[in-house]
């Protein structure tokens, strides 16, 4: 139990801790006599009478006495069992980092100094004070709210230099929150320079920070303590002091001890923060039986969690076709109502009993029906059946839920809102019948897929297909197959070899087709198959699959746009990388430019890769060049999780950094000149490189794609997926995206974007 | 689960929104799945979360849709409040051997919520992160699915939080009821070291007792140290009939390290009826309660009733025998003894890294000055000492220091006050005593003449702007050096096990921290049959934490002989 501070209880027991008597202080000198000397019996007992014995379970007796299907068993046993399985996943989660350790914050001591978890369920419907914003302290509303970041991240002091990832877009969105329920309240952010997660994290990001409620301040907080009446002093900066109703600590993710057990059942390791290590290396090399998923890779955003699950089960689903659904064979429709959902209503029950007259027939009233009773019911029901019609359940989410319960095809059941119902029960329940209909026997879709573009998440995808039995036409409009997935690997220093032999695995497989300098002439949807046709080295082709998948990951902003003209000694970071890993620079003094086409007006969201890649050049060009000078100017880094590493790392090396904002000049001849806006002051650097870190832009592209085959782009430029919790579908029917087609991301994280892709390609394609 | 034919199983570790995931997906694929969760309830961490979204849906309703479907999947069998004790794989085969503890509510239970309105007894919700209270009968998970009950019955917060796991709840009681006799017992249950305990340990404990919310927590420390003292006292009077050891099972075994950790194993094993043997290096048994923590903390006569009672079950303490490069793990095992537990502890202090640093004479390591002063060299060691440091151990040289008569003692620390890693109550009693500390302030050069320590040029520190990484360092303030008279320094950063007693080809996982790598579950090395633990693992820690890894390591290595 964390916080014993917040409910104040047992107020009526007497008595004060028993002083320990100690030896006087002149005694201490030239000997070794004990300090501490000890309890009388009578303080002991004093003492001991103090223990609240606070216990959880006391079997009482009165639980069972209440429970009508006595099921209670206050003596049962624990069990020991043995699991034997053919693979396992494993996806344990982080741990919350507890801020106790550093007693300035005052987390111990201060009643309204929380964490952001608890902050989390304060605020919550279902937490302490049903969702109204109170302070614990004393109930009261509070007006002025700090957040305080990274507290257990980004720590070298405390060994957790890595950025927890979650927390500041968390803080962003809990302030937008506390605003929404309390018009008036006003928040400050005590940061260490923000980083908003998220493909929208950015526009978030500026939105909040524009907000005239909000107040964003870059400082080290020294101090938190408690005021008058509960309040809160919070020393920060150079002498700064502002006082606040409300502290929230943005705790950070640390690892589990048992990772380090499962990474080395699955032959891997745990890197120094003992978070199970999923680089692009390992995901490349041949699985284990073991696979993770969630935070036990490090911590990561729910959706992030989402695609891992989906990326692990790729290397784990069964071989071979998906059960059979059952499909209804009765005459009748079968009508059935929620007594709790109705009720909640205030639907007069009878009024659907009323839909018996008009040759519907009656299931049954249960309280629940999705509770074991009424599920019991409901499969007594299907024999009869044609449809079944659930009036007064929720609608949306829970008509798969009762087909997959009761094992039936989609369409089987329609659900009425009770909301819906409107005093004619028999309107509702013809307009749902008419929105569900069920399937015609429709043709099974062939068991292959089209992937469009041969990068990091299409190779990967490509992987989890094949393995799964499916076919695989690769199409890619260059000649090089991997280029991406190249690319990244020398960034990150892994083996040449390695890579080839992964691309290799997939490429050989006699499973696969591959198209390359292709290009797409036109797309057709006939029934369950995707037609596409293509121009490629090998002519014209027409190609039939059961889905397509959109993995045309990630293009480059053009620098002219924004002014620059690349040169000898003006070049792109990927450019840079070339030539450092072909051998020699002899540049002294390279400047870097982040954010080039990135985080503006036309561009509003991060790439995401540009500042891992910028560090890793810099690195590897001091690694080099020993006496070269490197200076990073950026409009605030984002580097996430351990990327933090590499900024320990360049730092020590004396990497400089510039926080600068505005466009960059870029003017003379012989040294180049950098000009460069920070907020207060005017720069003006000379080097002998200029490399620019240009964002991602595929704009091109996918238009095109939108042209030919009618799916939608979002605002941002990136390939819509309507379906927030299907993150891999297009608003087409059998078209897919993955990778950074839908959204900017590192190159693990593509490569597991690919792998999850195809699970859900393949859980389609099977269901037929 | 529709256990009709052999199927393909796969196990899923963790019930949060990635394991239900990823459970959902292989359950749809047509194969079975295992769920197994920990805590008694699905969910996981983000099930807490509103702020944060999946897609447009909060996490929380998410991770609800997600524990809906896995509920009701016909191919998953979710085990909740389930622990998983070991994993094994090989042929194609994953095997884990799990503990489901209770949930006391079984299947008939139907969510009606009548139990949750009578209880009368109301821990902390930690699903609401302890804001508000709950019953011991718990209740989490969409209702619409039954959800999960769950009675906790096991333990308070103290015991939970104790790393030797002790039952306070019940000794304290007992101690209030009088019944000294029964309550030494409880705590020996779980700890041989209830006198040295009582005195030393940093009762985290007492940081968690509920009590605290009120006032104080309740001295559970102290009561521990009473009680210990109405055993020795009862142990004097001959009237304390010590346990009998199991039947001798003729096999031996053999510790390295007499420290808690090592003697914590040989105590267990011993009553278990094993041959054990401890080979320790130095004069003395005890460890580091011996050679580091002085006396005015610890009497000696103390500590070694506490030994004295293990050695009475059987244990043999070898000292002055310490494993070297000539009498190896591997000689130990040739001698018969057919598992060896590693407790050597971490004697070997960090250096400071100025120069000047080993040239003098003066200049002495926290671990080897307190050894000295611990083995009976009560000689002033120096009139003006300087110990650099913010630990427990930089506190107690200073302490020991002014105890051996030397007129003043600085501690030389490099951050400020609330960084320091000691136990606030020890920095104030330093204090009280005379201690002079220095904050924020850090060695440059040792200083010297003729072989003497003479002094140490210092910096002023300050912690540094928020660089990029937004991290502030401990920066010297330029042109604050200051010079310092000294003519002893003691250093006391921190410590690392002394692994040079192991010969090249001893093939053991050691850390980056030197330290030994083991299976956390077990305390197994790579090595079979050899076990390790406390200091030597975790580097420095403490007593109780070395007690309760003896616990683990000698569990592992009876089973392990028992096969
Ligand atoms: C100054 C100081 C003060 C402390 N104060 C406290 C406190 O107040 N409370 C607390 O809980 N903890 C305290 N500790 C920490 C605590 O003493 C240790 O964490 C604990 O003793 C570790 O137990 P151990 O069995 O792992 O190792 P140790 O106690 O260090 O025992 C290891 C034993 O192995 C022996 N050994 C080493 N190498 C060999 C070899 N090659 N062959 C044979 N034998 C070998 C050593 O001589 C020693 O006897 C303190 C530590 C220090 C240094
Ligand atoms: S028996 Fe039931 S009512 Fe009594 S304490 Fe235990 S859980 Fe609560
Ligand atoms: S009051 Fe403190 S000592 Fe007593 S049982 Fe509760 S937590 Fe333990």
């Amino acid at each position: 139990m964390k916080k014993p501070k917040f409910i104040p209880e047992y107020k009526d027991i007497p008595s004060e801790r028993q002083k320990m008597p100690e030896l006087p202080i002149e005694e201490r000198k030239l000997n070794f006599k004990e300090v501490e000397l000890g309890f009388t019996e009578e303080m002991a007992l004093k003492e001991a009478a103090r223990c609240l014995s606070c216990r959880r379970c006391i079997g009482c007796g009165l639980c069972l006495a209440e429970c009508d299907p006595k099921a209670i068993v206050y003596d049962q046993e624990p069990e020991r069992l043995l699991l034997e399985g053919d693979a396992l996943i494993y996806t344990g989660d982080g741990k919350i980092y507890n801020p106790d350790r550093d007693s300035a914050l005052g987390y111990v001591t201060c009643t309204n100094v929380i964490t952001s978890y608890e902050f989390e369920r304060l605020i919550s419907p279902t937490g302490p004070f049903g969702g109204y914003l109170l302070r614990p302290s004393d109930g009261e509303i509070p007006q002025s709210i700090a957040f305080i970041q990274c507290i257990g991240s980004r720590n070298e002091a405390i060994g957790a230099e890595f950025c927890s990832v979650t927390c500041c877009r968390r803080s962003l969105l809990q302030a937008k929150r506390a605003r929404q329920l309390r018009g008036d309240v006003n928040v400050t952010i005590f940061h260490k320079g923000l980083r908003p997660v998220g493909k929208d994290g950015e526009i978030l990001l500026e939105e909040i920070a524009k907000s005239d409620w909000v107040e964003l301040i870059e400082e080290e907080v020294k101090e938190v303590s408690e005021g008058e009446g509960g309040s809160l002093k919070v020393r920060f900066g150079d002498g700064g002091e502002r006082k606040f109703d409300l502290v929230v600590l943005a705790v950070g993710i640390w690892a589990q001890g048992e990772f380090r057990k499962y990474a080395k059942a699955a032959g891997g390791s745990v890197n120094r923060f003992g978070f199970v290590e999923c680089n692009l290396e390992r995901l490349m090399s041949e699985e284990s039986g073991v696979a993770f998923a969630g935070a036990a890779c490090g911590p990561a955003l729910p959706e992030f969690s989402i695609v891992g699950a989906m990326a692990a089960a790729c290397l784990h689903l069964a071989p071979g076709a998906q059960e059979k659904f059952r499909s209804l064979s009765g005459e009748s429709v079968v009508i059935y109502g929620c007594a709790y959902g109705l009720n909640s209503a205030g639907v007069d029950e009878s009024l659907v009993k009323s839909l018996e007259t008009n040759g519907f027939k009656f299931g049954g009233f249960y309280s629940y029906l999705c509770h074991k009773d009424g599920r019991k019911a409901l499969a007594q029901g299907l024999e009869e059946a044609a449809h079944i019609v659930i009036l007064g359940c929720r609608k949306g989410s829970h008509e798969a839920l009762f087909e997959s319960i009761l094992n039936l095809e989609q369409g089987s059941i329609a659900i009425v809102d009770a909301k819906e119902i409107n005093g004619n029960p028999l309107e509702a329940v013809k307009r749902a019948l008419d929105l569900s209909q069920i399937p015609k026997s429709k043709e099974k879709p062939p068991l292959s897929v089209s992937i469009i573009g041969g990068g990091i998440s299409g190779l990967a995808a490509a992987k989890g297909l094949l393995r799964n039995d499916l076919e695989v036409h690769l199409i890619e409009k260059s000649a090089d197959i991997g280029r991406g997935l190249r690319l990244a690997a020398a960034n990150e220093g892994i083996e040449q070899q390695k890579v080839d032999a992964f691309i290799d695995s997939v490429t050989s497989h006699p499973n696969i087709k591959l198209y390359k300098n292709a290009h797409l002439l036109s797309y057709r949807k006939d029934g369950s198959k995707c037609i596409l046709s293509l121009e490629s080295d090998g002519g014209e082709v027409t190609l039939e699959s059961g889905a397509v998948l959109v993995a045309t990951g990630s293009g480059r902003f053009d620098p002219a746009q924004a002014g620059y003209s690349e040169s000898s000694n003006v070049l792109t970071q990927d450019d840079f990388a070339e030539l450092l890993n072909g051998g020699e620079v002899k540049a002294k003094h390279i400047i870097m430019i982040q954010c080039i086409g990135a985080r503006d007006g036309q561009h509003r969201y991060c790439s995401r890769f540009c500042c891992r890649q910028a560090l890793q050049n810099a690195l590897t060009y001091k690694a080099n060049v020993e006496d070269g000078r490197v200076t990073i100017i950026h409009k605030g880094l984002r580097l996430y999780g351990f990327e933090e590493i590499l900024l320990g790392e360049a730092l020590d090396k004396g990497i400089e950094f510039v926080s600068a904002e505005g466009k960059v000049d870029i003017s003379g001849e012989g040294p180049l000149r950098v000009k460069a806006r920070s907020k207060n002051e005017e720069l003006e650097l000379e080097g002998d490189m200029v490399v620019l870190s240009v964002a991602h832009d595929n704009t091109a592209i996918h238009t095109m794609l939108a042209e030919k085959t009618g799916i939608h782009i979002d605002d941002l430029g990136f390939i819509e997926t309507p379906e927030a919790s299907d993150p891999f579908r297009t608003s087409e029917d059998g078209i897919f995206v993955c990778g950074f087609a839908r959204k900017p991301m590192v190159a693990e994280e593509a490569f597991l974007d690919g792998l999850a892709a195809a699970t859900v390609v393949i859980r389609r394609l099977r269901a037929g | 689960m529709n256990k009709t034919d052999q199927k393909r199983l796969v196990i899923v570790i963790g019930g949060g929104i990635a394991g239900l995931q990823a459970a959902l997906e292989v359950a749809s694929s047509g194969s079975d799945v295992a769920l197994v969760e920990e805590s008694p309830f699905l969910g996981g961490l983000f099930f807490k979360e509103e702020s944060l979204t999946v897609g447009n849906m909060p996490a929380l309703c998410f991770a609800s849709k997600l524990i809906n479907q896995v509920l009701s999947h016909p191919r998953i069998r979710v085990l909740t409040n389930t622990k998983v004790e070991r994993i094994r794989s090989g042929d194609g085969k994953v095997r884990i051997d799990v503990k489901i503890l209770p949930s006391r509510v079984n299947s008939e239970c139907t969510s009606c919520g009548e139990c949750l309105l009578v209880c009368p007894i109301k821990p902390y919700d930690s699903y609401n992160e302890g804001l508000m209270l709950r019953t011991a009968i718990d209740f989490a998970g969409p209702r619409s699915f039954g959800g999960t009950y769950n009675i906790e019955k096991e333990t308070p917060a103290c015991q939970e939080r104790c790393p030797a796991h002790i039952d306070i709840r019940r000794y304290v009681g007992l101690i209030a009821t009088g019944r000294y006799e029964e309550a030494i017992k409880v705590i020996r249950e779980r700890n041989p070291f209830p006198a040295v305990c009582g005195r030393i340990c940093p009762h985290p404990c007492e940081s968690v007792c509920n009590r605290g919310r009120q006032d104080e927590p309740v001295a559970i420390d102290a009561l521990k140290r009473f009680v210990s003292e109405y055993e020795i006292a009862m142990r004097k009077a001959g009237k304390f009939v010590p346990p009998k050891p199991k039947k001798d099972r003729k096999i031996k075994v053999a510790v390295v390290g007499a420290g808690p950790a090592g003697l914590t194993v040989a105590h267990d094993l011993a009553l278990e009826g094993f041959r054990v043997t401890v080979f320790e290096a130095a004069p003395v048994p005890g460890g580091m309660m011996h050679l580091g923590i002085p006396e005015y903390r610890l009497p000696r006569d103390i500590l070694m009733s506490d030994v004295e009672y293990i050695r009475d079950l059987g244990v043999e303490i070898k000292l002055n025998t310490p494993l070297t490069r000539e009498f190896t793990v591997d000689d130990i095992f040739k001698q018969g003894y057919k598992a060896v537990f590693l407790g050597i502890g971490a004697y070997k202090g960090l250096k400071l890294r100025v120069p000047g640093e080993d040239e003098y004479e003066g200049f002495l390591d926290c671990i080897e000055f307190l050894k000295r002063v611990n083995l009976g060299d009560k000689t002033k060691p120096g009139n003006k000492v300087i110990v650099i440091g913010g630990g427990n151990s930089a506190i107690d040289s200073a302490r020991t220091a002014l105890r051996l008569g030397c007129d003043e003692v600085t501690i030389l620390y490099r951050r400020s006050r609330k960084e320091m890693p000691a136990n606030p109550w020890e920095v104030e009693a330093a204090e009280h005593e005379g201690v002079k500390i220095h904050y924020l302030a850090a060695p440059v050069k040792i200083l010297g003449k003729n072989g003497r320590v003479t002094g140490m040029v210092c910096t002023k520190m300050r912690l540094g702007k928020l660089d990029a990484s937004g991290r502030r360092r401990p920066i010297p303030i330029e042109g604050s050096e200051f010079e310092v008279e000294a003519d002893l320094i003691i250093p006391a950063i921190s410590q690392q096990p002394d692994l040079s007693f192991l010969p090249e080809n001893h093939g053991f996982e050691i850390s980056r921290w030197n330290s030994f790598l083991v299976d956390e579950a077990t305390m197994a090395t790579n090595r079979e049959g050899v076990y390790a633990g406390g200091d030597a693992v975790t580097g420095p820690a403490t007593v109780i934490k070395a007690i309760q890894v003896g616990h683990v390591a000698a569990n592992s290595i009876r089973e392990y002989l028992s096969k």
